[in-house]
């Protein structure tokens, strides 16, 4: 009792008073924060969550003294006894500093970089300097900040790494030489060199696939539970990371901080509209049946000066007064809510968000799923394989010292039905093969062997013809190129920016020669363009690219996909560059346009919760091979597969926490090339037996949900209980 | 010769004393022993190769040196077996295109062996021999200063990002790395020589002054080859201020220089451990780029003041179709530039643990 | 070890089929005698064995894309392997070298008859 008396009587950590950040550029002042106002205890865990542009790197960098110079600062950040940001010393004002005072700065920094305050920044990225070895460059830090011997830096920096359950081999080589779950270790490693009093996590997960990113998580819980981590500030634009680790969850949206409140209180009744509007873009594997509003709109655009609400634009319940005048924080007991109407939403939370909702009742049957079952097959994979050459295999057999295959197996023996009006979804971590079996679905790429049957009849009836090998340039291929298209993952990299918007939707009737005539294909885009919901269309025909936000960008994309009324759309990826408040309107784009034509859609995606929202069926690739297929609801909730059973568990999910524990799942992705003479999983599962390495699995289960493996459910089962018991 | 050469450089006792001997091999030694052996064979084979062009340029040239002497000879009264001696000990007794000819030549050539200056008749590589020093002394000092001058300033311009003095810094570079050799070189002698009689009119000095060390010595060494060498740094260190200003814009902009940052490394420590090492290797792959070029300047440089050098040599030679001396002092050049390129590839295996294929 | 010889051998037969070529194709040009074929013959075959030996000793027989799509495909490289690689690249140049020497030998043939 007493020393959390003495704890509490110190102050907090960390200060954070009336913080504003502006950032000069050429293109006006980017009002980056405004008026933040933060406390952080010794002990906490807190979670920033916002999507891109909510300033919450920009927080980070206040935090932790790392402002360029083109910031214009007002308030302060006060770390113990240190301002270690303010108007004086920080951004703008370092610029015109003489040397001396300079020198000062940077040596009081230099005792709170590192030794107070760390940061694990994105290892999967470059956060490594790639021209020295790992170990050189965690032992800077000792050489920058003790004055301990070369030895005993050596033994310390062997100790660090043990820490983070590395291999104390990686010190000796280089970034490049690591993967991306490996390199996040060291980084975690050289964060905790000096035992900082507060760590700062800038999405310490991104670009990681699902299972290294469960082990990160992991890692920290475990390293908070050990006491290696003191105080903790995570950001993640992904909930579902910040939900598994922080007590503390910050909501931030346009340089605001909008919510603050215990994590438990914000999941379950936020009192901000964004709050509850973001909650309603997570798909989530644990929600059932619930459509997924999204928030309409884009992202604020931080230069302008606004008198009101920064998301007043975008919240659907918004009054007169939200635009005219700024709110304020206001504290309801422990919390804090960033609206005019906080105080009325805390007396009763549900009657106000459900009373003043004002639109999206209209979709709410878009989930309603139609018995699909009793639709005509629209397409048949049969043992379709796609094998990709090595083009060195010349080579590869003169240096075949690495390897004797000359295959890149990228699909491997896949057989599959597609129904008209379906939606199946194809989950894999990348390298997985998904991306080119939907391309070879198209025909975009040859088939190595296998038959791709598609349905060519107009009525009822069935009219299979394989178009496997069909060439080019015949009749029916052409007839297959009409009935499909394509949506990219980058909706920056996928259209032209070059082309008007009407151009480049109108890019496949010029392809296809559907119509020459030029009002006609304009009316055909201004119809398009409506149907995917960029109202009113003349508004958009006229821009270029570069003039739209990403969300935009998709739909455009979208529209130039359906402008011909596909019978099959292949979507890589579409929301996967997306903000998380546009995730959830994009994909009910696809399930409105699905009811309304009847659209069958590929949905390839490495995140299994979107899927599971989207999709009817599920097929999980791993390694080319198709391991695991059911509807989507009896996949997630009764994964057969041990690999589903590990991707299922490895979802850092906002609802509800799952103990995910390394044996579920050893190593990392393997690749396509070398793989097993059995089970092609065999690497990687926990549950692996003398017979899986050099025998093909069989298909197990029903019809509507099977799966390849050696073991029926029963024995698994036995197998973990046997593990369990050694 | 050339692998005499090369395993000198490799096996002497300079390189030995700080990479090999000294520190562990694998560390210094990025590339291991089967591609350093590659490398060797593809500059010997580079080196065979430009003595081909050689061979092919020169008789494809119009003219014919044979009827120049044969024309004196004739006017001389010379028998036919006394011509007939001429063009065999010419080496064009069986035509431009003869294998046996081109044999010879190759085996000349990697003698060293020269032959007899065409006008004055002296022996080939004495004359190539006397000016070497000159030529090496020249575009050695002038690769050194333009590195010593250019990185750094490349690395200072880069840290004043957006400031004044960088915008001042990217337009001279600009405008002296787009000006010509031969018109500095001009502007300077106009400016320097002609009207203020500041260095001298021919650069020429004594092997001397060279081969015995002393201040005075080499005060007048300095004076003398002062303007040439001013010619030729200027421009190479304005190139090598922009590409390294240019690299290190595009590495400080990396991740890993903010979490150096937030390491507390000091900004030193940045600009030099951290940043200049990254991109110093956009740099050298340039490097060997640039040193043709500084080749090629030298050339015209030597020409312009005087400057006793192979340049010089050859820019007469070509023009009076000398072809033995010619021939040699070109083959020399090309092979100075094959070794230059050798070494200029350790340097960026050492530098970049990613290349090792 | 046999598909080894086989690409061996397969890498072997392209100078040796340019060699075939050289030298028979313009045999119908000096038959019909507008062709000084033995004057000129030898140098041209004589620079084209340099130009192999050039070639030969700068590819890298394809190890460069080999080891790019090995790495796509997620394949750990270690050093033994590079160095056996460049041992085999090595390999490699000293036969595309010593096919020079053929044609050399080729050359002094011709220029001898």
């Amino acid at each position: 009792m007493e020393k959390e008396m003495i704890k509490l009587n110190q102050g907090p950590l960390l200060e954070v008073k009336d913080l504003s950040v502006e950032f000069l550029t050429d293109f006006g002042n980017v009002k980056a924060l405004n008026n933040i106002n933060l406390q952080i205890k010794e002990g906490e865990f807190i979670g920033i969550v916002g999507e891109s542009g909510s300033g919450k790197s920009t927080l980070a960098f206040s935090i932790s003294a790392l402002l360029p110079p083109n910031a214009k600062v007002s308030g302060y950040v006060k770390f113990k006894n240190d301002i270690i940001t303010s108007p004086e010393i920080s951004g703008f004002s370092t610029v015109k500093m003489k040397r001396s005072q300079r020198k000062i700065l940077t040596s009081t920094m230099a005792n709170i970089r590192w030794k107070g305050i760390s940061m694990i920044f994105q290892g999967a990225m470059n956060s490594f300097n790639p021209v020295y070895t790992i170990g050189k460059q965690i032992e800077e830090v000792f050489y920058i900040h003790t004055d301990l011997p070369k030895e005993e830096v050596k033994k310390k920096v062997v100790d660090l790494v043990k820490t983070a359950h590395l291999d104390p081999s990686v010190l000796k080589s280089y970034p490049h030489e690591l993967s991306g779950g490996m390199k996040q270790r060291a980084i975690i490693a050289m964060a905790l060199a000096l035992s900082p009093d507060l760590v700062i996590a800038d999405e310490p997960t991104t670009g990681l696939d699902v299972i290294s990113q469960a082990k990160i998580i992991e890692e920290l819980k475990r390293l908070r539970k050990e006491g290696k981590i003191k105080t903790l500030i995570i950001i993640s634009h992904d909930l579902g990371v910040v939900s598994q680790l922080a007590d503390r969850v910050l909501v931030m949206y346009g340089g605001n901080i909008f919510e603050e409140a215990n994590k438990d209180e914000i999941l379950e009744k936020p009192f901000n509209p964004y709050t509850f509007e973001l909650l309603n873009s997570y798909p989530s594997i644990l929600k059932t049946d619930q459509i997924l509003k999204g928030i309409p709109g884009n992202p604020p655009d931080l230069t302008k000066d606004r008198p009101g609400c920064v998301f007043a634009e975008r919240c659907e319940f918004a009054q007169q007064i939200c635009f005219e005048t700024k709110p304020k924080l206001m504290e309801i007991g422990e919390r804090k809510s960033y609206c005019h109407f906080a105080d009325t939403i805390a007396k009763d939370p549900i009657k106000f968000f459900t009373s003043n909702l004002t639109a999206g009742e209209g979709a709410l049957d878009l989930l309603e799923r139609s018995d699909i079952s009793k639709n005509k097959t629209l397409i048949k994979l049969e043992n379709l394989k796609k094998y990709f050459n090595l083009r060195g295999s010349a080579s590869g057999e003169l240096f075949g010292s690495i390897s004797s295959k000359k295959f890149v197996r990228a699909v491997d023996d896949i057989t599959l039905e597609i129904k008209e009006g379906e939606i199946l979804g194809l989950v894999g971590e990348s390298g997985s093969g998904k991306t080119t079996l939907g391309r070879v679905v198209l025909r975009t790429l040859d088939v190595t062997s296998g038959h791709l049957y598609v349905n060519f009849s107009k009525d009822s009836g069935d009219d299979f013809k394989d178009i496997a090998k069909v060439k080019e340039k015949s009749k029916l291929f052409k007839e297959y190129r009409l009935m499909t298209q394509m949506i990219f993952q980058d909706p920056y990299d996928s259209l032209n920016p070059k082309m008007l918007i009407s151009d480049i939707v109108t890019e496949p009737v010029r392809a296809h020669k559907v119509t020459k005539d030029p009002m006609e294909m304009e009316e055909m885009a201004s119809y398009t363009l409506s149907l995917v919901k960029l109202n009113p269309p003349e508004r958009y025909m006229d821009r270029y690219p570069h003039e739209l936000s990403g969300g935009e960008r998709q739909r455009v994309a979208m529209a130039r996909a359906f402008i011909l009324k596909p019978k099959l759309l292949v979507a890589d990826e579409p929301i996967s560059m997306l903000d998380v408040s546009l995730r959830a309107s994009f994909l009910n784009l696809i399930l409105s346009l699905r009811k309304e034509f009847n659209l069958t859609v590929l949905y390839i995606t490495h995140d299994i919760a979107s899927a599971k929202y989207i999709s009817d069926n599920i097929l999980v690739i791993y390694l080319g091979e198709g391991i695991e297929y059911g509807s989507s609801n009896d996949l997630i909730n009764n994964p057969l597969h041990p690999y589903t059973k590990a991707l299922i568990k490895a979802i850092p999910d906002v609802y509800g926490m799952k103990e995910f524990s390394e044996t579920d799942i050893i190593g990392e992705v393997g690749n396509a090339i070398d793989i097993p003479q059995g089970c092609r999983f065999y690497d990687r599962c926990p549950y692996r037996q003398e017979k899986c390495k050099n025998e093909k699995p069989p298909k197990r289960g029903t019809e509507n949900h099977w799966y390849i493996c050696h073991f029926s459910q029963e024995e698994l089962e036995n197998i973990r209980k046997n593990k369990n018991q050694k | 010769m050339l692998i005499i050469i090369l395993r000198y450089i490799f096996t002497s006792k300079f390189f030995s004393k700080f990479y090999i001997q000294n520190l562990p091999l694998g560390k210094w030694v990025k590339m291991n022993i089967y591609l350093l052996a590659r490398k060797i064979i593809q500059a010997i084979v580079l080196a065979v190769l430009m003595a081909v062009i050689v061979y092919v340029v020169y008789r494809l040239m119009p003219g014919n040196p044979a009827e120049l002497f044969l024309f004196g000879a004739k006017h001389y009264g010379a028998t036919p077996a006394q011509m007939n001696a001429l063009l065999s000990e010419l080496g064009l007794s069986g035509g431009k295109w003869n294998l046996m000819n081109f044999l010879i030549y190759m085996k000349d050539m990697f003698t060293f062996n020269f032959g007899y200056d065409y006008i004055r008749g002296e022996p080939v590589w004495e004359i190539i021999n006397y000016a070497m020093p000159y030529t090496l002394l020249l575009l050695g000092t002038a690769l050194a200063l333009s590195f010593i001058i250019g990185i750094p300033l490349g690395i200072v311009t880069s840290w004043v990002r957006g400031k004044k003095s960088e915008a001042f810094s990217i337009t001279i570079s600009l405008i002296l790395n787009s000006i010509p050799f031969f018109i500095l070189g001009v502007i300077l002698y106009i400016y320097l020589v002609s009207f203020y009689h500041i260095f001298p009119v021919t650069s020429g000095f004594s092997t001397y002054y060279l081969y015995h060390f002393s201040w005075p010595n080499f005060e007048f060494v300095l004076y003398k080859m002062a303007l040439p060498l001013i010619t030729l740094v200027v421009i190479e260190a304005a190139a090598h201020v922009l590409t390294m200003r240019a690299a290190m814009v595009s590495t400080l902009g990396e991740d890993y220089i903010l979490t150096a940052r937030a390491k507390g490394v000091s900004e030193a420590g940045i600009m030099f451990r951290h940043a200049a090492r990254n991109a110093m290797i956009p740099v050298t792959t340039r490097m060997a780029l640039e040193f043709a070029g500084l080749t090629g300047g030298a050339v015209i440089v030597e020409i312009l003041f005087s400057w006793p050098g192979i340049g010089h040599i050859l820019y007469y030679a070509t023009l009076m179709e000398d072809y033995a001396l010619s021939e040699g002092a070109l083959f020399l050049i090309s092979l100075i530039t094959i070794i230059a390129y050798v070494l200029i590839d350790y340097i960026h295996a050492w530098l970049d643990p990613r290349i090792r294929v | 070890m046999k598909e080894n010889t086989k690409v061996i051998l397969r890498y072997i037969s392209y100078p040796i089929a340019i060699l075939l070529a050289l030298v028979f194709a313009p045999l119908p040009l000096w038959f019909r005698g507008i062709f000084p074929y033995f004057q000129v013959m030898p140098l041209i075959i004589f620079f084209s064995g340099i130009f192999l030996m050039v070639i030969g000793s700068f590819w890298d027989f394809g190890a460069r894309i080999y080891l790019n799509e090995l790495m796509e495909a997620r394949i750990k490289i270690t050093d033994e392997n590079l160095k056996a690689i460049h041992k085999k690249e090595l390999f490699m140049n000293m036969i595309y070298i010593s096919i020079g020497f053929l044609y050399f030998l080729v050359a002094f043939i011709i220029y001898y008859i």
